[in-house]
């Protein structure tokens, strides 16, 4: 296979690029994805969600060499051997590129390591619920949060909420988070990337990550369709982009209403937040 | 040639003569997996040779 561009030996398939070629084009698809969708303003702070796997890493390099300032904030959910190898990985890297690096953890700020929480309850419902108050929390000051969630993270995203049925979801896909009230914007920089493109980038740039797989994942929906995707990807090739657009152009792209939660402060769709909620649940009342 | 699967951590025997052939043998899909050939990434199409060693790299992570 040739480079579609010089004609050299390509290294990576759909699109067919040589490794220099492949590596400008994941930077410009970035930086045409913040620009073209408006996701990140000049002058804007950007906090970057990290887990120092493929996608945060990547989007930390990236927006880096795009020459916004960056910090990163990761969130340590206390799943044993799962976090430490990939959160030790991330450490290195924002060490390496001066890029500071805040690690909250669930046993510090919600009591209890994911891993002792779970008990019949769904680990990724809970994880997810914790995940997201954290970030928002600490990202505060920050013009903008952004995440590395990946054209087969919003694929599948779109399939899961039209499998489940679940319109409201869908209506709130959007690669910049519309305005609410005590939200950090949240932008998706890299939603138009696949995850194969981003795992080539971290190899080929010399800051591959450690490969691992939440234990918890096989219990998931997201699992048996993202197998479904890539399966019919292979054979249609630009179907998982189609869906994100679909699924872009389907979305009123607005927000509900927020009010602040009478337990912490933070935003919630009426009463306690439901992280509030379920840390009463599990962990009792603070 | 030896071939190192990442997501099963194992090493296997082949005497696949393309990359294709390779993951049809191994059994995964594609857009689910890298193929570094002697240290350098390769495209779909390329070709095997018995000295070769080979990693299938998986591109899933995360949960």
């Amino acid at each position: 296979m040739e480079c579609r561009e010089c004609g050299g030996p390509a290294v990576f398939d759909s699109p067919a690029l040589c490794e220099e070629h492949f590596l400008s084009y994941v930077v410009d698809t970035v930086k045409a994805t913040i620009v073209e969708r408006g996701l990140i303003r000049p002058g804007e702070r950007v906090c970057v969600a990290a887990s120092g796997g493929k996608d945060s890493v990547a989007l930390l390099d990236v927006l880096s060499r795009l020459g916004y300032e960056v910090e990163a904030l990761a969130v340590d959910e206390g799943i044993e051997g799962y976090r430490d190898a990939s959160l030790d990985g991330l450490r290195s890297f924002c060490g390496s590129r001066g890029i500071p690096l805040r690690v909250v953890s669930f046993a510090e700020e919600v009591g209890k390591p994911l891993d002792s929480m779970v008990g019949g309850r769904h680990p990724c419902s809970v994880c997810g619920v914790f995940r997201r108050y954290l970030l928002n929390r600490y990202a505060r000051g920050y013009d903008v949060l952004a995440t590395g969630h990946n054209l087969d993270d919003e694929a599948q995203a779109v399939l899961m909420n039209l499998l489940k049925g679940n319109a409201g979801l869908l209506d709130r896909t959007s690669l910049r988070s519309p305005p609410a009230e005590g939200f950090v914007p949240r932008v998706k920089p890299l939603a138009f990337l696949p995850e194969r493109a981003l795992r080539a980038y971290t190899l080929l740039r010399g800051v591959d990550v450690v490969y691992d797989e939440c234990p918890y994942a096989p219990q998931s929906l997201r699992v048996g369709v993202r197998d479904v995707l890539n399966r019919h990807e292979s054979e249609n090739p630009g179907m998982k982009r189609s869906l994100v657009e679909a699924g872009l152009r389907g979305a009123s792209h607005t927000n509900g209403d927020y009010i602040s939660c009478p337990r912490c402060g933070e935003p919630s769709s009426g009463g306690v937040c439901r992280a509030c909620a379920l840390r009463e649940s599990i962990v009792g009342g603070s | 040639m030896k071939v190192f699967v990442e997501r099963t951590g194992g090493w296997r025997e082949s005497d696949a003569s393309s990359v294709r052939a390779l993951l049809d043998e191994v059994g995964v899909d594609a857009e689910s997996v890298l193929v570094v050939r002697n240290g350098s990434l390769v495209a779909g199409d390329a070709s095997l040779e018995p000295d070769d060693e080979v990693k299938v790299l998986s591109v899933i992570s995360g949960g």
